[in-house]
């Protein structure tokens, strides 16, 4: 958040540096189940963000001191990888992202149904690879589809999306230049069936209208993002079935 | 009567009027949704909706085998860690804390339960109970100890007839061995 600048981001037909509409979302793609070795994975490309996110678990929770004798507690750990922004990033957790693991578990969370497995940790790592604002959005969105991959109880999956202000104009899905030298920064998550907002942060001002405005445009692309995230989870049934279907019918007897 | 699709947590499955929530669903506002990512499984006979995960996770039921590490051995049980349910990928979920009461450890009587195993071994056990801990047997010719290490120099311990041999501190020991001891792939 740069505060007030000269940058002209939205040009006067309303169309953004980046041939964007001010309500129209940069081009997403989910996959689900990328990784073998983890209990659930997903892979989400937002725009010119790359996240990975795999998820652990319900295994049992160490150290034991954290446990919880009624419910299952989610760790997660959100982490950018050095090479993931221009500038080298020292690796390594900072306060940026002990807070965004923070307010992704609590998100989670809400979701999973952590009752039905007393004293264990759900652990969802995610990994950023390529970062061009708004990777914790694309960090939950990814991490909500690999725990259900994982085959864990989950109420619904959560999709997020950053909504915020450029040049006086409520915008959606802000990219790293809209970021940097805009207004504000809203990222948000909401369940669309519900309505449940289930992550909410804002840097930046926004006037009372204008929020109620973002979190209208952050309602509409939230749910484009969910049938999105339901259409990954749909597709990797597909590509399975396809692949049993390949496997030879008959196997040559080998004794013959 | 079955019928199924495939579902994402947070579907609508049925109305409750209809199907009573079971294992992968729940119920929210007189709708059952889908808390799993599988397929859907309406049984028209019992009236329940099931969601059966594609990946679900791996939870032990009696009768499972299960590989150990023992932690603990004292004179009447030992106390071990699961590690993993065999033929199953996934690792477990939830307790993984079993015990093995002396009583069970072999088909023969046993007088110390510290000469049929110890600490570091690994066996090959089967559940016997769940709820409210894991007991685990090792009685039965397939079951017990099929990797151990000599208590002198670590070094793995080789079978010779019923019993086990270091080869290099040239000292005979004993377990409760597996029929499969020291030939286990994993």
């Amino acid at each position: 958040m740069g505060g007030n600048s000269n940058i002209k981001l939205i040009d006067d037909n309303g169309i953004r540096i980046d041939g964007r509409k001010v309500d129209e979302l940069r081009p997403i793609k989910i996959e689900a189940g990328v990784l073998k070795n983890a209990d659930g994975s997903a892979y989400v490309e937002i725009g010119k963000n790359k996240v990975l996110a795999a998820v652990y678990g319900p295994r049992e929770c160490h150290p034991r001191h954290m446990q919880n004798p009624a419910k299952a507690i989610v760790q997660v750990k959100y982490n950018m990888i050095s090479f993931s922004v221009d500038d080298r990033k020292r690796p390594g957790p900072d306060r940026r992202s002990v807070e965004i693991s923070k307010i992704i578990s609590e998100a989670m969370e809400y979701v999973v149904f952590t009752e039905n497995y007393p004293r264990t940790s759900i652990d969802v790592f995610i990994e950023v690879l390529q970062a061009n604002a708004g990777t914790r959005c694309a960090g939950l969105t990814a991490a909500s589809v690999a725990l259900a991959d994982a085959g864990i109880p989950m109420k619904d999956l959560v999709p997020a999306i950053a909504v915020g202000k450029v040049n006086d104009q409520v915008v959606l899905d802000l990219n790293k230049e809209e970021d940097n030298y805009g207004q504000a920064d809203v990222p948000m998550a909401m369940i669309p069936r519900t309505g449940e907002v289930v992550l909410l942060q804002m840097d930046g001002h926004l006037t009372y209208d204008e929020f109620k405005y973002a979190i209208s445009l952050g309602k509409k692309a939230c749910a484009e993002v969910y049938e999105i995230q339901k259409d990954a989870l749909r597709r990797r049934y597909v590509v399975e079935s396809e692949a049993e279907q390949e496997q030879p019918v008959s196997v040559p007897d080998q004794e013959a | 009567m079955k019928e199924t699709r495939k579902v994402v947590p947070g579907e609508e499955v049925a109305e409750v009027e209809e199907y009573i929530p079971a294992e992968g669903t729940y119920e929210e506002d007189g709708k059952v949704l889908a808390a799993l990512y599988g397929e859907l499984e309406l049984d028209t006979e019992e009236k329940t909706a099931v969601v059966r995960a594609k990946n679900p996770m791996t939870n032990l039921h009696l009768g499972d085998l299960v590989f150990c590490t023992v932690s603990d051995v004292r004179a009447s049980m030992a106390i071990c860690e699961v590690i993993s349910v065999e033929g199953k990928k996934r690792e477990l979920t939830g307790d993984t804390n079993g015990t093995i009461h002396v009583s069970k450890m072999s088909a023969e009587y046993v007088q110390d339960a510290t000469r049929e195993m110890r600490p570091s071994d690994i066996i090959r056990a089967k559940v016997i109970q769940v709820r409210p801990s894991i007991q685990l047997t090792t009685a039965g010719p397939h079951l017990g100890v099929i990797k151990a290490l000599c208590r002198k120099c670590r070094r793995p311990l080789v079978r010779v007839d019923k019993g086990l041999y270091c080869n290099n501190c040239e000292r005979p020991d004993y377990r409760k061995l597996s029929d499969d001891y020291a030939a286990v792939e994993f």
